[in-house]
This record gives structure tokens, C-alpha cells and sequence, in this order.
């Protein structure tokens, strides 16, 4: 089943770190399996990368803990010897760590040099993006990252109910769209045409995190804007190019943007007002946020919405 | 009519550990029974079977009114996916918009919606009648198999796609008709009806109307298959 969730602010950053737990968590019966956000911080010359050296649900062996250590040491090592200068390094858990970093080259041979660490995957990259998921309902997670301090300008989030993958944070939206800055999609659906997408994105340079559908619309999307659509054109575009039943929102710098399928079997209420766009799976998730009485509506098949911070 | 006592306590219906606040007040009278809703939790006034009158202040989440016999509800908001589902008989009238699948496999009664619908409403339907103010989405009607539905506004692709029987009315603009869906000519039964029925519900014709029915040329109207039934038993 699954649920979505996404909200701006238009007139200035948000408590989007505690917004988005709470729409997350009312919907938790949609999808208990695991929990993710892409929450927009306020923008920095600074890359911000969110990595993840191991399953939370791995089995602990006697080197562990030691093994995470030198893993995380060498992707330290690995960004210097490529040119990146270390901010800060964090770790929100043994297993995930925030970097920040100052870097000028090219995101592809940074990601792939530090993935090439083993166990090693990077969740997001980019000037203000974060991706935090893991195991477990929402609260829980942002609990675990701290996320409830967090404050942005826009934000998308998931709770998943794992149907064709595993039970992973690599199964968990949202998906970064590798390699490309700031952009980050969710999903609520099955795409038929998946593995046809995924080598066609493959022979361009491309590769995939999970065994996840869902990843191959945020991929698609950051390599339409690559070759100069912008975001709603590459959305509508995607509505005959992605064949199946979905709901999905993505997320760049200064945007979010929805889209469902022409059969418009997956759900999506939209809130709409001069400060704040809200929109999610189910109302609910909405009156989470907005303890009030309140106009809503459902998009229709077909339907591209994008709107700017 | 006589009010009967209804208890509900929609504090975290929806899920245990939900922040949102949700709260039910109910208060009787000789009106029936009020009861407010703020945070569109998901079933409520599902199962009702009794003639009664409920007013619902605020907004329902998914499965809202479902499987009713008998009840009247007014809800002075909105209501998600599946409202008045599998409902017997009774009157649900919704103020604002309603979500997809409206009136699935309704089988009697009157379900209202002032607002907009989204896709699929009275998938299934198996009688009563379904009134939209508003514009519907795709696939409407689709696989409806007795009943009515009236729409007023426009409706999107794939109107009455796979429908067995009964009738869709639509005063606005069409995207598309579904396999096996086709126009019919409006007969005075029908005028009278729609005058009827758009009046008890205070909703203000748009227009003509245009009629929708099975084509039944579809293989379940094939008239072969029974014979080949009995070959295969």
C-alpha cells in the first residue's frame, strides 16, 4: 500500500523535520516496514552527503563495530584523496552518518569512489537535500536521527509496505536520483515497465541503489532535467513514458511537484493556500499538521502539479 | 424519526500513536445526533443499521458511512476514499469533495456529494442512486452493474468502462467513454427523475443532460456462453 507525504513553506522555512514525522506517522498503518524523509535544510555553499554503511537488521558479528569504524574512515579518506575538504562528520548511528564538505568536481566519481567502500550507499547528496530512512515507523526514526529540530523550506516523505523488495533501508524511499544534485522522489505505486527503464538508464552511465521500481522515476527525472526539460515538462513526459499505476512527488532546490498516472489508482489529497502546499495519501496526514477544518481536494488523472519555495 | 444513542470515540481510530487530534463530541437532540470530527480520521459511521440522523461537523478520512442500512448522514465537509461503501439504503449527503471510489458496490439508498468526486465512484454499484455536484474523474461507472448515477459537471476518461446495467447521467463535458458504454436517448421517465431527484437535494441543474447505458456487446452477453457451460458440465 504505502503513503506519501510532501509540504512546502512559500513564505519562508518550517518546522519541516516534525511536520513531516507527524503526516508520516499518522499514516503509519499504510506502511509500518520502514520510514523515510528528503527534508530541504536551508541551502549552503557546503555539500551535504546522508551515507549508510550497513543494515540496521544485518547480524552484529564479533567485528562490527570495528569494521563500521574503518568503513567510515575510509570514506573520510577516499573524499579528501579526491579533492573534497571535510566540514563535519557525524553519525546519527553506528550504521549512518551525515558529511558535510566543500568540493568543485564532478558528483559522479565522488559517489561512485565512496560507494565503492564496501557495504557502503550513499542516500543523498547536494547543497540542502537530506535523506534520512530507516527500519521502523516514522517517529521512531526521526527520533533516531533527531530530526525534530529540523528546519526547511520543503520536505517528502515515506512509509512503506514492502511488497516486491526487501525489508532494507535500501528498499526505503525516498530515492536520491543518482548523481544528480537535490533531487529526490517517493512513490506509491508499480511501475510495468521497470527493468526496460533501468537498462536504458544503465547504458547511459547510471546505477541503482535497490532492486526498487520507485528508484528508476527519480533517476528518469533528474536526467530529463539534465538534458534541459524542466521539472513539470520532464513530469508530464513521464506520464507516457511510465507505464503502470502511481502516485509519486519529487523534490528539487526550490521545488515539489506531483504526478499520477492516467488511471489515477493510487491516492492523493492536496491543501493548497498562499503559505503552504500539504499533500498526502490521506487527509490525515494533512489534519496532522493542520489541526483544522480545511478545503481539500483529490488531483486527477494526469495531473502534473509542481509549485516553488 | 427517533434520535438513537450512537457512541464513538475516534481518538486514534486511525492509528494508536497518531499526534494528530482527534476528537469526537456527540451531542443529541431532537434533530438526531451531532458529531465533530477534526482530523479526518478513517471509518467512521461505518456499520449503522438503524433509522437515524447523524450530522457530522467536519471531515472523514477513507471507509466513512460503509456498509449503512438505514441511516441519514450529512457530513458539512469532506470525505476520502470508499465513502459509503457496500451502503443498503439511507441518505448520505457530503457538502464538500469526496475521493475516489464513491459509492463502491453501492446497493441502495442515496449517496450526495456537493463537491467534486475522484475516479472510479460507484465502481460496482448494485443500486441506489449517486449524485455529484461536481465534476467526476476517470473510469466512473466503471464495471456498474445496477442504479444510477447522476453527474453534473464534467467526467474524465473511460466513462462507464465494463458496465453491465444501469444508468449514468452527465450534464457536462465527457473525456471519453469506456468499453461498452454508449448513448442513449433521454425519455420523459428520465427527465422526471432527474428534475426529482436534483430537487429533494437542492442541486441546480446544469443543463440537458446526456444518458449512458451498456452497449452489452461485451462476452458476458454473449449469447453462446450458457451453451458452452453445459458442454463443459
Amino acid at each position: 500500500m504505502c503513503g506519501i507525504a510532501g509540504i512546502i513553506h512559500r513564505t519562508g522555512p518550517g518546522d519541516i523535520g516534525s511536520e513531516m514525522t507527524r503526516m508520516l506517522q499518522s499514516m503509519k498503518h499504510r506502511g509500518p516496514d520502514s520510514s523515510g524523509f528528503a527534508l530541504f535544510g536551508p541551502p549552503t555553499d557546503l555539500f551535504v552527503m546522508r551515507v549508510k554503511l550497513a543494515d540496521p537488521n544485518e547480524v552484529r558479528d564479533v567485528g562490527w563495530a570495528e569494521r563500521l569504524e574503518r568503513h567510515r574512515n575510509e570514506v573520510e579518506h577516499r573524499l579528501a584523496k579526491i579533492g573534497a575538504m571535510v566540514d563535519v562528520l557525524h553519525g546519527d548511528q553506528d550504521y549512518a552518518f551525515r558529511v558535510t564538505f566543500r568540493y568543485s568536481g564532478d558528483l559522479k566519481p565522488l559517489a561512485d569512489y565512496i560507494e565503492d567502500v564496501p557495504g557502503c550507499e550513499v542516500l543523498s547528496l547536494g547543497h540542502s537535500l537530506e535523506i534520512i530512512k530507516d527500519l521502523s515507523d516514522a517517529q521512531s526514526v526521526a527520533e533516531r536521527y533527531h530530526l525534530a529540530g529540523f528546519t526547511g523550506t520543503h520536505a517528502i516523505g515515506h512509509v512503506r509496505m514492502a511488497t516486491e523488495s526487501d525489508v532494507d533501508i535500501s528498499g526505503a524511499h525516498p530515492y536520491w536520483a543518482y548523481p544528480f544534485s537535490d533531487i529526490a522522489v517517493v512513490h506509491n505505486g508499480q511501475l510495468t515497465n521497470y527493468h526496460m527503464w533501468r537498462r536504458r538508464l544503465e547504458r547511459k552511465g547510471h546505477r541503482f541503489q535497490s532492486e526498487c521500481d520507485s528508484e528508476i522515476i527519480a533517476v528518469y527525472l533528474a536526467q530529463k532535467m539534465d538534458d534541459g526539460l524542466s521539472l513539470e515538462t520532464a513530469m508530464k513526459q513521464s506520464l507516457d513514458d511510465l507505464d503502470g499505476v502511481f502516485t509519486y512527488l519529487v523534490v528539487t532546490a526550490d521545488a515539489l511537484g506531483m504526478a499520477k498516472d492516467e488511471m489515477a489508482a493510487k491516492p492523493l489529497v492536496l491543501y493548497e493556500s498562499p503559505e503552504l502546499v500539504a499533500l498526502a495519501s490521506e487527509e490525515i496526514a494533512i489534519r496532522a499538521v493542520l489541526g483544522r477544518e480545511i478545503d481539500t481536494y483529490d488531483p486527477y488523472e494526469r495531473e502534473v502539479l509542481v509549485w516553488n519555495r | 424519526m427517533e434520535p438513537v444513542k450512537i457512541s464513538y470515540d475516534a481518538r486514534g481510530l486511525a492509528e494508536p500513536d497518531a499526534q494528530a487530534p482527534g476528537t469526537a463530541t456527540i451531542s443529541h437532540g431532537p434533530g438526531g445526533a451531532t458529531a465533530v470530527f477534526d482530523a479526518a480520521e478513517l471509518s467512521i459511521a461505518v456499520g449503522i443499521l438503524a433509522r437515524c440522523r447523524i450530522t457530522i461537523n467536519g471531515s472523514l478520512g477513507y471507509f466513512g458511512c460503509g456498509l449503512i442500512d438505514g441511516p441519514e448522514i450529512q457530513v458539512k465537509g469532506r470525505v476520502g476514499w470508499s465513502v459509503a461503501e457496500n451502503m443498503m439504503s439511507g441518505v448520505v449527503v457530503i457538502d464538500k469533495n469526496a475521493g475516489s471510489l464513491t459509492g463502491a458496490a453501492l446497493r441502495g439508498g442515496d449517496l450526495v456529494v456537493r463537491g467534486d468526486v475522484g475516479a472510479r465512484s460507484g465502481i460496482d454499484q448494485k443500486g441506489g442512486t449517486i449524485i455529484v455536484g461536481g465534476n467526476a474523474g476517470t473510469m466512473t461507472g466503471f464495471m456498474l452493474q445496477r442504479g444510477r448515477q447522476i453527474i453534473c459537471g464534467n467526467v474524465g476518461g473511460g466513462l462507464g468502462d465494463s458496465m453491465y446495467d444501469g444508468t449514468i447521467y452527465v450534464g457536462g463535458k465527457i473525456t471519453s467513454l469506456g468499453v461498452d458504454c454508449v448513448e442513449a436517448g433521454l425519455t420523459p421517465d428520465d427527465d422526471e427523475f432527474l428534475a426529482r431527484k436534483l430537487r429533494i437535494y437542492g442541486i441546480e441543474p446544469p443543463g440537458p443532460f446526456r444518458k449512458f447505458v451498456c452497449g452489452r456487446k461485451l462476452w458476458n452477453y454473449d449469447n453462446l456462453e450458457p451453451a458452452e457451460r453445459k458442454l463443459v458440465l
